[in-house]
């Protein structure tokens, strides 16, 4: 047989065969198995619920040029933000975050030591806060962490979390900067 | 002995593609399954150089839209999603010009003037395009601003420029994740086989395929029966439509155009894609609409995927429905421990032969009613579409009357689709069973709670309906076509009891050898 008849053959056989491979065994969706794409951190930014935050931030803070594309798209997408607040003193913790579009503070379980209410006030929230609720992202050079809000009643909404949690340092820590989507 | 055969896809591939048809959007799924295995159809033929030359035109439309000033292309294709017909429509529905050229909506096509150059673009085809820019978008993001940067107020050379760095890009990315030597290999090894016996498509039997999993060739290791009826009916199939589609001196021809002997990749597509009735994948048949669960659709997997050959070929999918299943849980049971998977092999698979007949009549009757409830719909709609499809699902002797009658209005008139449509009506009115099967029809709708049926969809959604009936109407021919062949080997209704008991003493035989009998 020629050459040429040959090679389409094989040709025609690699296209079938690959087009099989690729929808009829997904891998198995593990995180390490997964990959994301631009949509999802666009989603993500925007602040869908849908998307598996904690999965998904884990890999942007694998790699820096996804961290900043995704910081990029805070900058272009969010609905508010607090900047990194310029170091008045060594200590970085602050009580409160605020801006003018919300403020975000917390206070301490009176009855379980170690657990605190971390409030988000929103006056003039928007129709996807009632709806789905707030995203709230906090953004060092380094790291990038991120929690999910219940939607806003009366223009604010709460989270019980752990003091120890890091995601709650971040959130009071002056050098990371705020954003709410 | 490795047990798992070198595939060609990387995993990372497979899974930014099981992805696209996951990822959110403003509503549900952003992208169609449909559009997604289009692309992958490009992809796999490396067939994608038209669509990047389609998105870069695409693309130079949205970044010279005066409506997207700042990051045009996020704004379009991510946060306002115009991705589907209706939105792209609405999104340029007032005229644009400016000094690099001209965008007009026309009836059918988006047309742009690029200098002295007309580029028609459907908004059919926007979804498979979206798809291909999230692709890219996801391999690089910072493509999105060189795109935009290029491609303002710019000229058809940079529209060129563009279209060509996309391809460069996919390129570079698919040499990583799509390396060909493992596909090139397997199809050796079989060709190599199948030669060696003699055999071609047509002379194929199922005892060939079970002698090649019993006796496979020494390279590459060939251990789920699954890999090898797939591999062994591609192997089959590419070799039979070369054969029928060339003789040797076009296929000469086509080789001496190009000192590499590269195939063309369009007629590849063409051939293994659009042409073939076979290995489409209709899954997206279970999105959007919703016209059947998972469950429904499963069964008939494995025979839209190979066409013909399943019905030349019935133990071959009998044996791949139960057997691949219990080769799958022993794959799984080896992972965890010798005892599961030597409790895995004393237990026969949970479903025979018989069941798995079962679930294809289910599916086809499900196929069917489906196809009344889209009938219903056209109906609603004052759509004459719903007659093609009621000429096809009413019983024999209406589908006559209504054939004969439909070829007596063609003769006799040339009426408006509204006065065919209440001729059809008047027609219903006449005959009761076709009414009866109306009714029912609109019985099914009101019942179907499925995503895409609650309601009934506007006029501007409704091509998706009629795909849908069409794919149906294709997975409901060859599944009766499969039951036939089945129920003429099961004339007594005990054979298929025999063979699967005399198929379960191969199989089991072949999986203790493989995987082994621990503690033996």
């Amino acid at each position: 047989m020629p050459d040429h008849l040959n090679h389409m053959q094989e040709q025609v056989f690699t296209a079938k065969a690959l087009y099989r491979e690729l929808h009829q065994h997904p891998p198995e969706q593990s995180h390490s198995g997964k990959s994301w794409l631009f949509n999802d951190l666009v989603q993500l930014a925007q602040g869908n619920p849908k998307i598996d935050g904690h999965q998904l931030i884990q890999h942007i803070n694998q790699s820096l040029p996804l961290r900043r594309q995704y910081m990029q798209l805070l900058q272009k997408l969010a609905f508010a933000s607090s900047p990194v607040q310029a170091a008045a003193s060594s200590k970085t913790e602050i009580s409160s975050r605020k801006s003018a579009e919300f403020e975000l503070l917390f206070k301490r379980d009176k009855q379980f030591s170690g657990q605190v209410y971390v409030i988000l006030k929103i006056p003039h929230s928007i129709e996807k806060h009632h709806n789905q609720g707030v995203r709230v992202n906090c953004c060092s050079d380094n790291l990038i962490s991120t929690m999910h809000f219940p939607p806003i009643v009366d223009g604010k909404t709460q989270l019980l979390m752990e003091e120890s949690d890091q995601k709650f340092i971040n959130m009071f820590d002056a050098e990371f900067a705020i954003y709410l989507s | 002995m490795s047990n798992i055969i070198n595939y060609g896809i990387s995993e990372t591939l497979k899974a930014l593609f099981a992805q696209l048809k996951e990822t959110p959007g403003l509503h549900g799924y952003k992208y169609h399954d449909k559009d997604v295995e289009q692309l992958s159809q490009n992809i796999v033929c490396r067939n994608y150089g038209s669509v990047c030359y389609e998105l870069s035109f695409l693309c130079w439309a949205v970044v010279n839209h005066p409506g997207y000033s700042s990051s045009a292309l996020l704004s379009f294709f991510w946060l306002e999603e115009n991705i589907q017909p209706r939105r792209f429509r609405q999104a340029f529905s007032q005229p644009i010009k400016n000094p690099s050229g001209q965008i007009d909506m026309g009836d059918d096509y988006l047309q742009l003037q690029v200098g002295a150059i007309k580029f028609a673009l459907s908004p059919t085809r926007v979804g498979v395009l979206a798809v291909m820019l999230e692709l890219i978008a996801s391999i690089e993001p910072e493509q999105l601003s060189k795109i935009e940067k290029l491609l303002v107020a710019a000229n058809v050379q940079s529209i060129k420029q563009v279209s060509s760095n996309l391809q460069k890009l996919i390129y570079s990315y698919l040499k990583e994740h799509i390396p060909e030597a493992s596909t090139q290999e397997r199809f050796r090894a079989i060709s190599g086989w199948l030669k060696q016996h003699s055999l071609t498509a047509a002379k194929l039997t199922d005892q060939d395929v079970l002698d090649f999993w019993l006796h496979p060739p020494q390279q590459p290791s060939y251990i789920k029966y699954s890999t090898v009826l797939d591999d062994l009916l591609d192997a089959i199939t590419a070799i039979e439509v070369v054969e029928n589609t060339f003789n040797a001196d076009y296929a000469l021809s086509l080789g001496s155009n190009n000192e590499q002997g590269e195939v063309d990749a369009d007629w590849v597509q063409n051939t293994v894609f659009d042409q073939a009735d076979n290995s489409s994948d209709l899954s997206w048949l279970c999105q959007s609409p919703k016209f059947l669960t998972l469950a429904q659709y499963q069964p008939m997997q494995a025979l839209l995927s190979h066409g013909k050959l399943a019905r030349q070929l019935p133990l071959s999918f009998l044996r791949l429905n139960i057997f691949a299943g219990w080769q799958s849980v022993l794959v799984q049971a080896k992972r965890k421990s010798p005892q599961v998977l030597a409790d895995k092999l004393q237990q026969c698979p949970n479903r025979q032969y018989h069941d798995y007949v079962a679930e294809l009549n289910d599916a086809e009757s499900q196929c069917k009613q489906v196809q009344q409830v889209i009938a219903h719909i056209f109906y609603s709609l004052n759509n004459p579409v719903f007659v093609g499809i009621m000429g096809k699902q009413m019983p024999t002797d209406l589908q006559q009357t209504l054939k004969v009658w439909m070829r007596a209005q063609i003769v006799t008139t040339t009426e408006s689709e509204v006065d065919f449509f209440l001729n059809v009506q008047q027609w219903l009115a006449q005959h009761t069973k076709a009414h009866a099967w109306l009714t029912e029809a609109a019985n099914l709708f009101k019942n179907n709670n499925k995503d895409g049926f609650k309601t009934l969809p506007s006029v501007a959604d409704l091509d998706i309906y009629q795909d849908g009936s069409e794919a149906l109407d294709h997975c409901q021919e060859l599944v009766a076509r499969y039951l036939l062949v089945i129920k003429k080997i099961n004339n007594q209704n005990t054979q298929l009891a025999e063979i699967y008991r005399s198929d379960l003493c191969i199989f089991s035989n072949r999986f203790k050898q493989i995987y082994g009998v621990p503690h033996a």
